[in-house]
């Protein structure tokens, strides 16, 4: 079922994949994590909606996520629930640092449920490597009470981080079985080489090689 | 029209294209963002054969509906209320004919289901939590609520009831038109609805009443849940639904079932059970009848369990959706009626199951999904960890008031053996699962944080579970210790390894955590008592030996397995690790424990007892396994964070400990920096000094306190000036060995910081200040080395934290005057250096450097504001001597830190946190000297408190305009009082301060707002309204400029009057007049957000 005008490798099933959110709660760092790899540190409110495809290797062979990644925060909403339709399949993130997050599930999800009438549906809560955290893994009832999956995930140390995919993979195919076969496929990041900036920086990196540095305590993005 | 329906219809098309996507959703944003739309959205509706046309014009009709409401006549409402209902009705059918062919019957079910389906959108939109975002005021949805409760609620239930269980029978046969599914969603709408308890308060604003899952509908509703017929019809739904188990209906009955066990409170008439049996009457309590039938239907769809589980497993997809349905029954059931009830409910010898009563089926059934794999992640099989976590959830409640409640009758005979059965699954599952892991070779990254605490979470639970039958339990870990023992050590012969010892060592590796966990509770900074179940069985259990002190001896000797060099070979570091961890938590409750009554573990780990030779051994299995295990960072950080932490935390055990001649060889080790203590990583030093610090809280006396510290430090403190004194210092500071060093040895001071305690802050301080040249000379010399810079700052703001607040002015002094110099060298060789640097990778290395300078910054300063505290309330005693200028320092702080700062550095979360909070303070303390500021840093400042004020976190956003508050009202007041105030920095047209009014203006009308944010805008907003009346009267101008409405012009005038001229309020910022203008301004909010945002 791919999208109309995706260029979608020929064979590759792929499902339109809707991601909301409280704004915050790390939806964008999630999927960066599956493009690049990289863990996103700052903040930036998403705007309206960013499409990325994200793929998978199954041992029924390979699959493709249209993860709809949506903005959090009102303002940046954009279409809102406009973004939903025709959705196949959607993943709830809210920050086990906020209960705020987790009391706005509910909203999100009757949102959600009006636009698409049964999909499957994960819940994460995101942030678990965060000490202070203040949503415990009791409190999180809402799941069940929907009849949804649950995941408590990290997008920082990549805890977790196949898991709602994996559900959702095996919803969508119908196979409770299925599996992933190999590491998740990252794209290399996109790095663009500025020859002469290039040298000075493995000059830098060579000196401070000669220096075992100390690595710091405080999370940057705690 | 015609055009505007082919424009959304195109977009609706371009939407789906990557390519075209961008430009489409701009032009169906503006479409739903337009005027009026209302006309264009039915044309739409009507003629539009594109579904995804007709979806996003029902949304604009949806939200153009709420947001034009109030300037619509009451004519327009009826109409589109007619046109909604009349659609609604006419397409009804849509839906459903793509299921089901043919309605039947009379009348029209299609028809009579869309009503239905109102009635529960009624439902949601009325309860605060669920409700569409409509711009009102919360007060209003909570009248709403509350009337629909109190009037309506109920008999929608019995009308869903009614409708339901007449057209159950044509439901069964698909020939209701989905009128009884629909009832039941609706009954499950009403039963989630957050019902308030009688005579409670209104609610604040949004938020639910209670976070749990439970039903609580209170008393009235008893008539319409108790009874036998409220229910049996859905019994009988199910019953026919036999063999239709994944059934859009089947599911969603026994959603509702699920729902009705969550049922609890007043609902339940008092007669409580054991009052019951008390006055000899017979029958059950009207709650353990409900339960009975509830656990009745429930118990149908997992008999017999284990070839339920067997059906699971096997890929029967109707039997495991019926599984994990009846496990959330049962779990969100066991809060409320716990096992006691579970028990009256359905005692053993009830026909319903074969042994035992319902709690030996739960255990049975918790068995079969823990055998299917259901703690075993590694297997990944889905719905049996789903299962078993839903179900080691619902035992956890079960058995909760026998655990956490001092009672005195003991769990039941039934529950014990429930609980012994499912623990003793629970804990040969894991070490299977242990086993298996062992011989893997794949490495997962185990210590990540989340799969940590998934591991505690987990082994918490299964702890509870096991105290609920506690001697069994004990008995079990006792006993699998020694054979895991035994194992490992036949693994061993004559010195050396002959097998494998990869299997026990993970064995006990977990059983060392279970073990820990099962005995003790986490200390958390507290210090936690012996759990309540241990304690009643060490009252009574009087035979020798006494299990808690057996299965504490077997901890204690795993770990001092690393004492015996012969056993040295079977020690894995990770063996090792879990063992000190597990005996650091046994320790701090066990050891000298403070019930001195307890006789049994008094003799065996209290102070009079055996308590110091455990110490003793502690002690030494620190310094072994620090001294002997070169490079093992973990276990390291183990024994220094966990072990040695736990034992400097009683000043009890301190006393003891600093006599122990282990302790004094582990203190003489570090004061003469040892070659293994050097070895350490530098972290690992820290925390060992810092310990080593802490423990002179357990001497008494102040000579004999000041030598110890000077014997730990005196060679570290050598080591600095001599260092820094070094005369070719400058050629040698970059060799790897020296830079080693100093970073060890300013992890070192940092170490002695944290662990200053009252009895030791004077010798330290004495000892830090010999040490502030010699460290101004070390930032000299490594300006070039952001690292050390960096770390120098982190000393400085540990030793001002430790300080600050026990110092005499004289000293304080002195503290803030090295503070001074080391800011203003950091400014000399810094400010510079973070500039012109454009490569992506290199930006963002600078970033993250001055991301982490800056934070070592702002808790350096945060913590010398701290001294304004002490300085008020000594500030009459200090006679002459002039009080420390903490504010000088922090200025020139202030001046050093603002250009550093960016708007993209703010966008890391904790760094605009500690900035904004440093921020609100030093303007609300000095608003006169941040006004004085010169004008970059001025305007730096204002630019960041703009992002504040719009920034997306509540403490920023609340910090920023307490800070933006103070600068105004000090303002305000300067310039009423015939002075300049801001005015030098104010230049511009509009000026600065002014054009706050419109950020925040726009924060309050178009930005998502909560309460608290009104409460503070409005300090804000009072100053700069009445400094800047023109600038006030120009936005009120060009917000009326941007309506078109008349309606709507005259609602924003009058909103826009009214918040300055209503209620009393004067010009004034005096506290009444503040008050009585943050009330005008909720009003004004509510008014105007309902005329300015396009929601």
């Amino acid at each position: 079922m791919a999208l109309p005008g995706q260029t979608t490798p020929e064979g590759v099933p792929s499902f339109k994949l809707v991601l909301v959110g409280d704004g915050g709660t790390g939806k964008t760092t999630f999927v960066k994590r599956h493009l690049t790899g990289e863990f996103e540190k700052k903040y930036e409110p998403t705007i309206g909606v960013e499409v990325h495809p994200l793929d998978f290797t199954t041992n029924r062979g390979k699959l493709r996520f249209y993860c709809w990644d949506t903005a959090g925060q009102e303002k940046f909403g954009g279409l809102r629930d406009g973004y939903y339709i025709h959705g196949q399949c959607a993943i709830i993130m809210f920050d086990v640092t906020s209960r705020l997050t987790y009391k706005n599930v509910p909203t999100w999800h009757r949102d959600l449920c009006r636009v698409c009438e049964n999909i499957p549906i994960v819940l994460c809560g995101n942030k678990v490597d965060v000490k202070n955290r203040q949503v415990k893994p009791k409190q999180v009832t809402f799941h069940r009470k929907k009849n949804l999956q649950y995941h408590e995930i990290s997008a920082k140390s990549n805890y977790n981080y196949e898991k709602p995919f994996l559900y959702l993979a095996r919803k969508l195919v119908g196979d409770p079985n299925l599996h992933f076969v190999e590491q998740v496929a990252l794209a290399p990041p996109e790095v663009q080489i500025d020859l002469a900036q290039q040298q000075a920086y493995e000059q830098q990196l060579n000196d401070a090689a000669q220096a075992p540095l100390p690595d710091d305590d405080d999370d940057i993005a705690e | 029209m015609e055009a505007m329906q082919r424009a959304v219809e195109q977009a609706c098309i371009d939407f789906q294209r990557p390519a075209t996507q961008q430009q489409a959703e701009a032009t169906l944003i503006e479409f739903r963002n337009s005027p009026s739309p209302i006309a264009a959205c039915q044309h739409i509706l009507e003629h539009s054969s594109n579904p995804d046309a007709r979806f996003q014009a029902v949304v604009t009709l949806r939200e153009a509906a709420i947001r034009e409401w109030v300037l619509c006549s009451p004519a327009a409402h009826r109409s589109l209320r007619t046109y909604v209902l009349h659609h609604i009705l006419r397409h009804a059918g849509e839906g459903a004919s793509l299921v089901q062919k043919q309605l039947i019957g009379t009348g029209n079910p299609a028809a009579r289901q869309a009503g239905i389906q109102i009635y529960e959108e009624i439902v949601t939109e009325f309860s605060p939590s669920t409700a569409s975002a409509m711009g009102l005021p919360w007060d209003y949805h909570e009248r709403c609520c509350a009337s629909l409760e109190a009037d309506y609620l109920r008999s929608f239930y019995v009308h869903a009831v009614n409708i339901a269980r007449e057209a159950a029978p044509a439901a069964v046969k698909e020939q209701d038109g989905g009128i009884c599914l629909a009832c039941i969603s609706l009954m499950m709408a009403i039963l989630c609805w957050d019902f308030r308890k009688p005579g409670g308060p209104l609610q604040s604003f949004g938020t639910r009443r209670s976070d749990s899952s439970q039903v609580r509908p209170g008393a009235a509703w008893a008539e319409l849940l108790l009874p036998a017929e409220a229910t049996q019809w859905l019994w009988d739904l199910l019953a026919a639904l036999q063999g239709n188990e994944l059934s859009p209906l089947a599911l969603r009955a026994r959603s509702l079932t699920a729902l009705l066990c969550s049922v609890c409170g007043d609902v339940f008439p008092p007669s409580n059970a054991s009052d019951r049996s008390a006055l000899g009457l017979p029958g059950l309590s009207a709650q353990d009848a409900y339960l009975q039938r509830l656990l009745g239907a429930v118990m149908r769809w997992i008999s017999p369990p284990e070839e339920v589980v067997h059906r699971v497993a096997c890929g029967d997809g109707a039997a495991e959706s019926q599984l994990l349905d009846a496990c959330r029954a049962f779990a969100v059931a066991a809060p409320v009626h716990r096992a006691a009830g579970f028990e009256r409910a359905m005692p053993g010898d009830s026909s319903g199951s074969p042994s035992g009563g319902v709690l030996m089926t739960l255990a049975r059934l918790t068995q079969a999904c823990i055998g299917a794999g259901g703690v075993r992640q590694a297997l990944d099989v889905t719905w049996a960890l789903n299962a078993t976590d839903i179900l080691v959830d619902a035992w956890a409640d079960l058995l909760a008031q026998e655990c956490t409640l001092r009672q005195k009758t003991p769990p039941s005979a039934t529950s014990q053996a429930a609980a012994t059965a499912v623990f003793t699954s629970f804990v040969e599952a894991a070490l299977q699962d242990q086993a298996s892991g062992a011989l893997e070779d794949e490495e997962e990254d185990e210590e990540d944080s989340g799969n940590a605490e998934a591991r505690e979470e987990w082994l918490t639970r299964a702890a509870a579970l096991g105290r609920a039958a506690v001697l069994p339990s004990l008995q079990l870990l006792v006993r699998l210790f020694a054979e895991r023992q035994h194992q490992l050590h036949q693994c061993m012969a004559a010195g050396a390894l002959t097998r494998d010892p990869s299997v026990p060592l993970e064995e006990l590796s977990w059983l060392l955590r279970m073990g820990a966990h099962l005995l003790a509770d986490p200390g958390e900074g507290e210090t936690p008592m012996v759990p309540l179940p241990i304690m009643a069985l060490v009252s009574h259990h009087y035979q020798q030996p006494n299990p808690v002190e057996q299965l504490s001896q077997c901890l204690l000797a795993v770990a001092g397995m690393c004492l015996d060099e012969s056993a040295r070979p079977l020690c894995s570091p990770r063996l090792m690790e879990a063992a000190i961890w597990a005996v650091a938590r046994w320790a701090d409750t066990y050891l000298f424990p403070e019930e001195e009554f307890n006789s049994p573990l008094a003799a065996a780990f209290g102070a009079e007892g055996g308590g110091l030779h455990v110490l003793d051994a502690l002690v030494k299995m620190a310094g072994a396994l620090l001294s002997h295990w070169p490079g093992e960072v973990d276990l390291h950080a183990v024994v220094c964070k966990r072990l040695l932490r736990v034992l400097v935390h009683r000043r009890p055990i301190c006393s003891r400990l600093v006599h122990l001649d282990s302790w004094q060889h582990l203190a003489g080790a570090f004061a003469a920096q040892a070659q293994e203590v050097r070895e350490l990583k530098d972290k690992v030093q820290r925390s060992l000094v810092q310990s080593l610090c802490l423990a002179a809280a357990g001497i008494p006396n102040a000579q004999t306190c000041e030598q110890y510290i000077t014997h730990i430090m005196h060679s570290v403190a050598a080591e600095v000036t001599a260092l820094a004194g070094h005369p070719d210092l400058p050629s040698i500071a970059d060799r790897p060995d020296v830079l080693q060093r100093v970073y060890a040895l300013l992890e070192t001071l940092r170490g002695a910081a944290q662990g200053t305690t009252a009895r030791a802050q004077p010798t330290l301080f004495v000892m830090t200040a010999s040490l502030m040249q010699p460290l101004l000379l070390l930032q000299t010399a490594y300006r070039r080395q952001p690292e050390v810079t960096c770390l120098i700052l982190k000393v400085a703001g540990d030793v001002v934290e430790a300080h600050v607040s026990y110092l005499q002015a004289q000293d304080a002094q002195v503290l803030c005057q090295w503070v001074l110099q080391l800011l203003q060298l950091y400014s000399k060789y810094n400010l510079g250096l973070i500039s012109v640097q454009t490569g992506k990778r290199l930006q963002e290395e600078a970033a993250t450097g001055a991301y982490r300078d800056l934070r070592a910054l702002l808790k350096l300063l945060t913590h010398l504001t701290q001294r304004d505290l002490v300085d008020f309330g000594t500030g009459s005693d200090n006679g002459g001597q002039a009080a420390v200028d903490v504010a000088q320092v922090v200025f020139l702080g202030l001046d050093v830190l603002i250009p550093l700062i960016s708007l993209d550095l703010l966008k890391f979360p904790k760094l605009c946190r500690a900035y904004f909070t440093l921020l609100a303070y030093m303007l609300e303390v000095y608003p006169e000297r941040v006004a004085a500021l010169p004008a970059a840093s001025f305007s730096t400042l204002m630019r960041t408190l703009e992002f504040g004020v719009a920034a997306p976190e509540a403490d920023v956003v609340q910090s920023s305009l307490e800070a933006l508050a103070a600068l105004a009202r000090f303002h305000c007041d300067a310039v009423a009082g015939g002075h300049p105030g801001v005015q030098a920095q104010n230049a511009g047209e509009p000026p600065v301060l002014a054009r706050f009014l419109e950020v925040v203006m726009r924060r309050l009308l178009l930005e998502e707002y909560g309460r608290d944010v009104v409460e503070h805008a409005a300090d804000a907003l009072l100053p700069l309204i009445l400094a800047y009346p023109s600038a006030y009267q120009h936005i009120g101008e060009s917000l009326l400029a941007g309506q078109q409405d008349a309606n709507m012009r005259t609602t924003l005038t009058r909103a826009l009057t009214e918040l300055m001229s209503t209620n009393g309020v004067i010009q004034s910022t005096d506290r009444t007049n503040r008050k009585r203008f943050r009330m005008n301004l909720g009003k004004f909010v509510t008014d105007a957000r309902s005329v300015v945002r396009l929601r």
